[in-house]
């Protein structure tokens, strides 16, 4: 009943992107249903989270920009238009937030990416699996460490077009909504930053 | 068939090979492309353990302890949303306030719109003190007859000042008879104004003295300038400014020789008492710019 309601409210608005299920909790969000809040932050909080933590390199500063993301969501919400599924629209709101807060914010070292190693070694089993056998991949677990370190060098757009790809896995198409720029820039961008982490891993391997 | 790619060209997709996003015709020719060309092969490897370091990292990082942050983000959102919710009035204006791009400007113009009320109303409060030389001071003169400014002729409809002046001032005069003629204005609220000695002869004392005579005069101006009268009414009873002239007289009649012998025992004349009339203007009395006249006479009274 109510994903009806919503959808006849959004008029000739495309909604391809949004499934049905989706649309009803979007919509029982925008009448202030606290349940279906609730269940949005639950489904979305570790990807925003994660991202902005990967983004920013700072627990807390994650945290509070999750925060603000969140809060920024369900004020806009009903403005949303089923445009792109919500999980890119949130994206997006991400990394606005992030962009916002780096102006002013001057990123610090984090102290626990010394202590990463270990942790590289327990997940190196679980995710490096997905297209080429690990063993040839995990050289060490230092050349990870050291190609992070140089990706959180790289530019905003850089750093963020390579973490939207290689660890949250969006097409090109949803990284051009969530980065708002053509697909050909999105390109580029990748190119550009997979070139500077390239001419690193060949520096650490001579 | 598959097409020849070239390393030039096959060096062009192989991001687009990495990322899965190559169409199935140019995915086919870069597979044939990378099993005999090493350096192709070698540069698809290298983006592969970028992007399998990567994820091994985020992986690492994440697992540290993002599960306790976690916990405290969902509550701590929902707590703020229903607060935002009960107080998104107090909220938006607290955000105006906080952003003073928008507060100081506000204070500013709210400033300018009080300084130029305030100009405003001076320029108001100057330009409403009406000048009475000015063309709008004579028009607003012109338009209301009955004025201080503007009095009017004394007509038989009006009520005329009742009678108030009395002769003291002529008792101080010397000799037996004398001849005042005053035009004045008696305003609105009963006072004399604008008055001027017409005539002042006295016919019994002969005197030439000119300091003297001055004082007589000024004499009865101050006893006609301390009188009130009741102003005069229009037909409607409103009270209007008319042009008055009196004739102050004082004569004095010889009673006969063969008068009782009470005229023995007070043989000075009394005072003449004024009783004014309400008279067609003598001609003497209608000089420009005080056409409307009225005359009183004294008539002598002996006893
Ligand atoms: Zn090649």
């Amino acid at each position: 009943m109510q994903s009806q309601i919503f959808m006849k409210n959004a008029g000739a608005i495309s909604w391809s992107d949004v499934d049905s299920g989706e649309a009803a909790l979007i919509s029982r969000c925008v009448a202030g249903d606290d349940l279906a809040c609730s269940e949005l932050v639950a489904t979305h909080q570790r990807t925003v989270f994660n991202l902005a933590l990967h983004l920013l390199g700072d627990r807390d500063e994650a945290l509070d920009v999750s925060q603000e993301v969140f809060l920024r969501v369900f004020r806009t919400l009903s403005h949303f238009r089923g445009q792109s599924a919500l999980r890119t629209w949130i994206y997006r709101i991400v990394v606005n937030q992030v962009r916002n807060r780096q102006r002013w914010w001057r990123r610090r070292r984090r102290a626990d990416l010394v202590s990463l190693d270990d942790h590289i070694e327990r997940c190196g089993d679980l995710e490096a699996t997905r297209e080429v056998p690990p063993d040839r991949l995990l050289a060490s677990k230092e050349t990870a460490a050291h190609i992070w370190q140089a990706m959180e060098r790289l530019p905003f757009d850089q750093r963020t077009a390579l973490v939207l790809r290689e660890i949250d896995g969006l097409r090109y198409e949803e990284m051009a909504f969530t980065l708002n720029v053509a697909v050909g820039t999105v390109k580029s961008r990748l190119t550009r930053a997979r070139q500077a982490l390239r001419e690193e891993l060949l520096g650490i391997r001579s | 068939m598959i097409p020849y790619l070239g390393c030039d060209a096959a060096r062009e997709l192989l991001h687009e090979f990495v990322d899965g996003e190559l169409p199935t015709a140019e995915q086919v020719a870069l597979e044939s492309h990378l099993r005999w060309c090493r350096v192709c092969a070698a540069r698809v490897e290298d983006m592969q353990i970028i992007g399998a370091s990567l994820r091994v990292t985020s992986c690492a990082i994440r697992a540290a302890d993002s599960d306790e942050c976690l916990e405290s983000l969902q509550s701590d959102v929902l707590t703020r949303i229903s607060t935002e919710r009960e107080q998104s009035f107090t909220v938006q204006l607290r955000d105006m306030c906080t952003d003073l791009h928008f507060f100081w400007p506000a204070v500013g113009a709210t400033i300018a719109v009080a300084a130029c009320l305030c100009a405003a109303v001076a320029v108001f409060s100057v330009t409403g003190d009406e000048r009475p030389d000015s063309l709008a001071g004579m028009i607003e003169m012109l338009a209301n007859p009955g004025s201080d400014e503007n009095p009017m002729r004394l007509d038989g409809g009006m009520v005329a000042p009742p009678r108030a002046l009395n002769g003291a001032g002529l008792d101080s005069i010397p000799g037996d008879e004398a001849v005042f003629a005053l035009a004045a204005v008696v305003t609105r609220e009963g006072r004399v104004a604008n008055y001027e000695v017409l005539l002042s002869e006295r016919a019994s004392v002969r005197r030439h003295d000119t300091a003297v005579e001055d004082d007589d005069v000024s004499s009865v101006v101050n006893a006609v300038k301390q009188s009130r009268f009741s102003p005069a009414q229009a037909v409607d009873g409103v009270p209007v400014a008319v042009n008055m002239v009196w004739l102050l007289a004082r004569t004095t009649v010889k009673a006969p020789v063969k008068a009782s012998a009470r005229a023995l025992v007070e043989p000075t004349p009394l005072p003449a008492r004024l009783a004014p009339l309400v008279a067609p203007p003598p001609d003497e009395a209608n000089k420009p710019g005080s056409p409307s006249t009225s005359a009183a006479t004294i008539p002598s009274t002996t006893a």
